[in-house]
Protein backbone atom coordinates (compact mmCIF):
# COMPACT_ATOMS: atom_id res chain seq x y z
CA UNK A 1 0.00 0.00 0.00
CA UNK A 2 0.99 3.65 -0.33
CA UNK A 3 1.68 5.69 3.21
CA UNK A 4 1.41 9.27 3.11
CA UNK A 5 4.27 10.49 5.42
CA UNK A 6 6.39 14.02 5.35
CA UNK A 7 10.12 13.98 4.05
CA UNK A 8 12.38 14.20 7.70
CA UNK A 9 15.17 15.57 5.63
CA UNK A 10 13.44 18.61 3.95
CA UNK A 11 10.52 18.94 6.41
CA UNK A 12 11.43 22.61 8.46
CA UNK A 13 8.98 21.89 11.09
CA UNK A 14 6.61 24.52 10.70
CA UNK A 15 3.42 22.89 11.39
CA UNK A 16 1.68 24.15 8.37
CA UNK A 17 0.63 20.75 7.28
CA UNK A 18 -0.56 19.92 10.98
CA UNK A 19 -2.85 23.56 10.71
CA UNK A 20 -4.24 22.35 6.91
CA UNK A 21 -5.20 19.13 7.40
CA UNK A 22 -9.21 18.96 8.25
CA UNK A 23 -8.71 15.43 9.93
CA UNK A 24 -6.40 16.34 12.01
CA UNK A 25 -4.54 13.31 10.92
CA UNK A 26 -0.96 15.14 11.13
CA UNK A 27 0.72 15.80 14.55
CA UNK A 28 3.72 17.02 15.82
CA UNK A 29 5.43 14.23 18.21
CA UNK A 30 9.54 15.11 18.87
CA UNK A 31 9.79 17.88 16.85
CA UNK A 32 8.77 15.56 13.93
CA UNK A 33 5.63 15.79 11.85
CA UNK A 34 3.90 12.06 11.79
CA UNK A 35 0.83 11.26 9.67
CA UNK A 36 -2.18 9.00 10.93
CA UNK A 37 -3.09 6.53 8.14
CA UNK A 38 -6.03 5.20 9.45
CA UNK A 39 -7.29 8.65 8.91
CA UNK A 40 -5.21 10.60 6.34
CA UNK A 41 -8.14 10.62 3.58
CA UNK A 42 -5.29 11.90 1.25
CA UNK A 43 -7.16 15.40 0.27
CA UNK A 44 -3.86 17.07 -0.20
CA UNK A 45 -4.25 19.80 1.75
CA UNK A 46 -1.31 19.20 3.81
CA UNK A 47 0.49 19.24 0.40
CA UNK A 48 -0.69 22.75 -0.51
CA UNK A 49 0.29 24.54 2.53
CA UNK A 50 3.72 22.76 2.67
CA UNK A 51 6.55 25.05 2.13
CA UNK A 52 9.13 22.80 1.14
CA UNK A 53 7.32 19.92 -0.39
CA UNK A 54 8.05 17.56 2.37
CA UNK A 55 4.62 16.62 2.78
CA UNK A 56 4.63 15.65 -0.81
CA UNK A 57 5.98 12.07 0.31
CA UNK A 58 4.68 8.89 -0.56
CA UNK A 59 5.84 5.50 0.10
CA UNK A 60 4.95 2.04 -0.80
CA UNK A 61 4.52 -0.18 2.73
CA UNK A 62 3.42 -3.53 3.30
CA UNK A 63 2.09 -2.39 6.57
CA UNK A 64 1.40 1.40 7.22
CA UNK A 65 4.17 2.91 10.14
CA UNK A 66 2.67 4.34 13.15
CA UNK A 67 3.23 7.83 14.23
CA UNK A 68 5.46 7.02 16.84
CA UNK A 69 7.21 5.18 14.41
CA UNK A 70 7.71 8.34 11.62
CA UNK A 71 8.28 10.20 14.78
CA UNK A 72 12.04 8.77 15.15
CA UNK A 73 12.91 9.28 11.56
CA UNK A 74 15.98 11.33 10.37
CA UNK A 75 15.64 9.95 6.96
CA UNK A 76 13.18 8.36 5.05
CA UNK A 77 13.05 3.91 5.85
CA UNK A 78 14.69 2.39 2.84
CA UNK A 79 12.18 0.58 1.21
CA UNK A 80 12.44 -2.89 -0.28
CA UNK A 81 11.11 -2.66 -3.55
CA UNK B 1 -3.34 29.56 2.25
CA UNK B 2 -5.61 29.54 4.39
CA UNK B 3 -7.07 32.17 7.83
CA UNK B 4 -6.76 28.94 9.43
CA UNK B 5 -2.85 27.85 8.82
CA UNK B 6 -1.74 31.07 9.46
CA UNK B 7 -4.15 33.31 11.27
CA UNK B 8 -5.77 30.94 14.18
CA UNK B 9 -3.03 29.21 15.56
CA UNK B 10 0.04 31.58 16.11
CA UNK B 11 2.81 30.39 18.43
CA UNK B 12 4.03 31.98 21.57
CA UNK B 13 7.14 32.46 19.32
CA UNK B 14 5.52 34.14 16.94
CA UNK B 15 3.28 36.34 18.49
CA UNK B 16 6.70 37.63 20.37
CA UNK B 17 8.07 38.21 16.80
CA UNK B 18 5.22 40.05 15.74
CA UNK B 19 5.64 42.39 18.63
CA UNK B 20 9.45 42.51 17.96
CA UNK B 21 8.59 43.72 14.36
CA UNK B 22 6.15 45.91 15.47
CA UNK B 23 8.34 47.38 17.59
CA UNK B 24 11.12 48.14 15.26
CA UNK B 25 12.81 45.18 16.06
CA UNK B 26 14.50 42.59 14.06
CA UNK B 27 15.42 38.62 13.23
CA UNK B 28 18.41 37.51 13.15
CA UNK B 29 18.04 33.97 13.15
CA UNK B 30 15.73 30.63 12.62
CA UNK B 31 16.40 30.46 16.45
CA UNK B 32 14.30 32.94 16.94
CA UNK B 33 11.17 32.44 14.73
CA UNK B 34 8.34 30.11 15.41
CA UNK B 35 5.97 27.95 12.92
CA UNK B 36 3.82 30.87 11.19
CA UNK B 37 7.32 33.26 10.40
CA UNK B 38 9.55 29.43 9.23
CA UNK B 39 6.38 29.06 6.81
CA UNK B 40 6.57 32.09 5.67
CA UNK B 41 10.22 32.94 5.23
CA UNK B 42 10.95 29.66 3.79
CA UNK B 43 8.27 30.04 1.11
CA UNK B 44 9.96 33.35 -0.06
CA UNK B 45 13.35 32.11 0.05
CA UNK B 46 12.45 28.89 -1.73
CA UNK B 47 10.36 30.49 -4.09
CA UNK B 48 13.68 32.74 -5.09
CA UNK B 49 15.76 30.01 -5.26
CA UNK B 50 14.18 27.43 -7.29
CA UNK B 51 12.97 29.99 -9.73
CA UNK B 52 16.51 30.92 -10.05
CA UNK B 53 17.56 27.24 -10.95
CA UNK B 54 14.40 26.62 -13.01
CA UNK B 55 15.83 29.98 -14.70
CA UNK B 56 19.18 28.86 -15.13
CA UNK B 57 18.06 25.66 -16.77
CA UNK B 58 16.30 27.71 -18.69
CA UNK B 59 18.62 30.05 -20.05
CA UNK B 60 21.55 27.70 -19.92
CA UNK B 61 20.47 26.59 -23.82
CA UNK B 62 20.32 29.81 -24.87
CA UNK B 63 24.66 30.25 -24.53
CA UNK B 64 25.27 28.76 -27.46
CA UNK B 65 22.06 30.16 -29.52
CA UNK B 66 23.36 33.76 -28.98
CA UNK B 67 25.19 35.23 -31.97
CA UNK B 68 27.45 37.22 -30.71
CA UNK B 69 30.63 35.67 -28.47
CA UNK B 70 29.89 38.78 -26.03
CA UNK B 71 25.92 37.56 -25.88
CA UNK B 72 27.64 34.03 -25.40
CA UNK B 73 29.61 35.24 -22.53
CA UNK B 74 26.58 37.01 -20.79
CA UNK B 75 24.49 34.64 -21.13
CA UNK B 76 26.51 32.19 -19.53
CA UNK B 77 27.65 34.81 -16.61
CA UNK B 78 23.80 35.03 -16.06
CA UNK B 79 23.70 31.07 -16.01
CA UNK B 80 25.97 31.11 -13.61
CA UNK B 81 24.80 34.05 -11.45
CA UNK B 82 21.52 32.31 -11.26
CA UNK B 83 23.37 28.92 -9.80
CA UNK B 84 25.24 31.16 -7.08
CA UNK B 85 22.02 33.00 -6.19
CA UNK B 86 19.89 29.88 -5.66
CA UNK B 87 22.71 28.14 -3.76
CA UNK B 88 22.64 31.25 -1.22
CA UNK B 89 19.49 31.22 -0.48
CA UNK B 90 19.69 27.49 0.14
CA UNK B 91 22.27 27.95 2.38
CA UNK B 92 19.96 30.00 4.35
CA UNK B 93 17.51 27.90 4.72
CA UNK B 94 19.86 24.90 5.03
CA UNK B 95 20.02 26.23 8.94
CA UNK B 96 16.55 24.91 9.31
CA UNK B 97 17.77 21.53 8.81
CA UNK B 98 16.53 21.21 5.37
CA UNK B 99 18.98 19.28 3.25
CA UNK B 100 19.43 20.92 0.11
CA UNK B 101 20.62 17.82 -1.29
CA UNK B 102 17.74 15.69 -1.30
CA UNK B 103 15.69 18.46 -2.22
CA UNK B 104 17.64 19.49 -5.15
CA UNK B 105 17.45 15.07 -6.34
CA UNK B 106 13.98 15.18 -5.78
CA UNK B 107 13.36 18.19 -8.25
CA UNK B 108 13.45 18.99 -11.77
CA UNK B 109 14.01 22.04 -12.93
CA UNK B 110 14.35 21.78 -16.60
CA UNK B 111 10.52 20.50 -16.39
CA UNK B 112 8.05 23.16 -18.09
CA UNK B 113 4.12 23.02 -19.71
CA UNK B 114 2.78 23.40 -22.63
CA UNK B 115 3.94 26.71 -24.42
CA UNK B 116 -0.09 27.68 -25.07
CA UNK B 117 -1.38 27.06 -21.56
CA UNK B 118 -2.23 30.08 -18.93
CA UNK B 119 -1.67 29.06 -15.18
CA UNK B 120 -2.55 32.32 -13.43
CA UNK B 121 -1.95 31.59 -10.15
CA UNK B 122 -2.34 27.78 -9.92
CA UNK B 123 0.05 25.46 -8.46
CA UNK B 124 1.19 22.82 -11.10
CA UNK B 125 4.73 22.14 -9.92
CA UNK B 126 6.01 20.30 -7.18
CA UNK B 127 8.57 22.82 -6.67
CA UNK B 128 8.10 26.49 -5.70
CA UNK B 129 9.49 28.25 -8.61
CA UNK B 130 7.17 31.29 -9.87
CA UNK B 131 4.82 30.15 -12.75
CA UNK B 132 6.43 32.38 -15.07
CA UNK B 133 9.30 30.29 -14.82
CA UNK B 134 7.19 27.21 -16.00
CA UNK B 135 6.53 28.22 -19.56
CA UNK B 136 9.10 27.37 -22.16
CA UNK B 137 11.21 29.66 -24.35
CA UNK B 138 10.79 30.21 -27.58
CA UNK B 139 14.23 31.76 -29.54
CA UNK B 140 16.78 34.21 -28.46
CA UNK B 141 14.46 37.04 -28.71
CA UNK B 142 11.87 35.55 -26.46
CA UNK B 143 14.24 34.73 -24.24
CA UNK B 144 15.32 38.71 -24.16
CA UNK B 145 11.88 39.70 -23.44
CA UNK B 146 10.90 37.32 -20.53
CA UNK B 147 14.52 38.13 -18.99
CA UNK B 148 13.46 41.10 -19.29
CA UNK B 149 9.65 41.63 -18.13
CA UNK B 150 10.87 38.92 -15.46
CA UNK B 151 14.21 40.47 -14.57
CA UNK B 152 12.42 44.04 -13.82
CA UNK B 153 9.68 41.96 -11.65
CA UNK B 154 12.61 40.37 -9.66
CA UNK B 155 14.24 43.74 -8.99
CA UNK B 156 11.19 44.95 -7.54
CA UNK B 157 10.60 41.90 -5.27
CA UNK B 158 14.19 42.04 -3.92
CA UNK B 159 13.64 45.58 -3.43
CA UNK B 160 11.36 44.34 -1.01
CA UNK B 161 13.02 41.94 0.74
CA UNK B 162 15.94 44.15 1.15
CA UNK B 163 14.02 46.17 3.61
CA UNK B 164 12.94 42.72 4.78
CA UNK B 165 12.88 42.74 9.19
CA UNK B 166 14.72 39.06 8.66
CA UNK B 167 18.39 40.12 8.42
CA UNK B 168 19.40 36.37 6.73
CA UNK B 169 16.72 37.24 3.98
CA UNK B 170 17.83 41.25 3.86
CA UNK B 171 21.30 40.37 3.10
CA UNK B 172 20.40 38.01 0.48
CA UNK B 173 18.33 40.21 -1.12
CA UNK B 174 20.95 42.94 -0.99
CA UNK B 175 23.48 40.65 -2.71
CA UNK B 176 20.90 39.55 -5.26
CA UNK B 177 20.07 42.79 -6.06
CA UNK B 178 23.18 43.75 -8.23
CA UNK B 179 22.76 40.92 -10.30
CA UNK B 180 19.21 40.54 -10.81
CA UNK B 181 19.17 43.95 -12.34
CA UNK B 182 22.04 43.50 -14.21
CA UNK B 183 20.36 40.18 -16.18
CA UNK B 184 17.33 42.89 -16.82
CA UNK B 185 19.69 45.50 -18.20
CA UNK B 186 21.44 42.76 -19.96
CA UNK B 187 17.97 41.99 -21.64
CA UNK B 188 16.64 45.36 -22.32
CA UNK B 189 19.93 46.60 -24.02
CA UNK B 190 19.31 43.56 -26.43
CA UNK B 191 15.79 44.64 -27.07
CA UNK B 192 16.50 48.40 -27.91
CA UNK B 193 19.01 46.77 -30.63
CA UNK B 194 17.02 44.48 -32.20
CA UNK B 195 14.20 46.68 -32.08
CA UNK B 196 14.15 47.11 -35.57
CA UNK B 197 14.86 44.16 -37.11
CA UNK B 198 13.02 41.45 -34.77
CA UNK B 199 10.02 43.89 -34.04
CA UNK B 200 7.31 41.27 -35.23
CA UNK B 201 8.83 38.90 -32.92
CA UNK B 202 9.46 40.92 -30.15
CA UNK B 203 5.94 42.48 -29.87
CA UNK B 204 4.47 38.59 -29.86
CA UNK B 205 6.75 37.93 -27.31
CA UNK B 206 5.74 40.58 -25.33
CA UNK B 207 2.32 39.75 -26.13
CA UNK B 208 2.87 36.41 -24.49
CA UNK B 209 4.73 36.62 -21.30
CA UNK B 210 3.45 40.46 -20.22
CA UNK B 211 0.70 38.53 -18.69
CA UNK B 212 2.45 35.61 -17.41
CA UNK B 213 4.81 37.64 -15.67
CA UNK B 214 2.12 40.06 -14.46
CA UNK B 215 1.30 37.40 -12.36
CA UNK B 216 4.56 36.83 -10.45
CA UNK B 217 3.60 39.92 -8.26
CA UNK B 218 0.72 37.83 -6.57
CA UNK B 219 -2.61 37.89 -6.35
CA UNK B 220 -3.99 41.06 -4.76
CA UNK B 221 -6.15 39.71 -2.33
CA UNK B 222 -3.85 37.88 -0.84
CA UNK B 223 -3.80 36.47 3.19
CA UNK B 224 0.01 35.75 2.53
CA UNK B 225 0.90 38.96 1.55
CA UNK B 226 -0.66 40.28 4.03
CA UNK B 227 1.01 38.25 6.91
CA UNK B 228 4.12 38.88 5.09
CA UNK B 229 3.97 42.45 5.93
CA UNK B 230 3.47 41.72 9.56
CA UNK B 231 6.65 39.63 10.08
CA UNK B 232 8.46 42.17 8.19
CA UNK B 233 9.06 40.22 5.28
CA UNK B 234 7.76 42.63 2.60
CA UNK B 235 6.39 46.18 2.78
CA UNK B 236 4.20 46.58 0.04
CA UNK B 237 1.00 45.18 -0.91
CA UNK B 238 1.05 42.94 -4.59
CA UNK B 239 -1.20 45.26 -6.38
CA UNK B 240 0.82 48.06 -5.42
CA UNK B 241 4.29 45.64 -6.78
CA UNK B 242 2.27 44.87 -9.69
CA UNK B 243 1.35 48.55 -10.60
CA UNK B 244 4.87 49.33 -10.43
CA UNK B 245 6.19 46.82 -12.71
CA UNK B 246 3.37 47.93 -15.40
CA UNK B 247 4.34 51.27 -15.12
CA UNK B 248 7.75 50.65 -16.26
CA UNK B 249 7.70 48.12 -17.76
CA UNK B 250 4.64 50.38 -20.25
CA UNK B 251 6.60 53.08 -20.47
CA UNK B 252 10.04 51.09 -22.01
CA UNK B 253 7.46 49.05 -24.59
CA UNK B 254 6.12 52.80 -25.00
CA UNK B 255 9.98 54.26 -25.64
CA UNK B 256 10.89 50.40 -28.08
CA UNK B 257 7.56 51.64 -30.24
CA UNK B 258 6.00 48.43 -29.33
CA UNK B 259 2.48 47.41 -29.46
CA UNK B 260 1.20 44.80 -27.02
Amino acid sequence: MRQHVTDPEICIGCSACELACPLKAIKSILGRYCVDASVCEGCGKCIEECPTSAADCFIEVAEPYSQDQQSQWTSLPLIDT
Amino acid sequence: MTAQSLGAQLSAEDTLLLEQIENGGTISCWQEAGGRFKELATGILLQFADSQMAGAAGFAPYINKATTIEDRLNMSTMVSQKLSMAKESYEVISGLNFNVERYLSSHCFESRVLRDSFLGFSRSSADKRLNALLYPLEGFEDMLVFTYLLGVMARLMLGEFADAKFIPLKELACSCLPLETAHANFALLALRRKAESHRKQIELSYKYWYPRVETSAGPTDSLRNHWHKRFGLKHSANLEIKEEWKKEVNLELKKLALEL
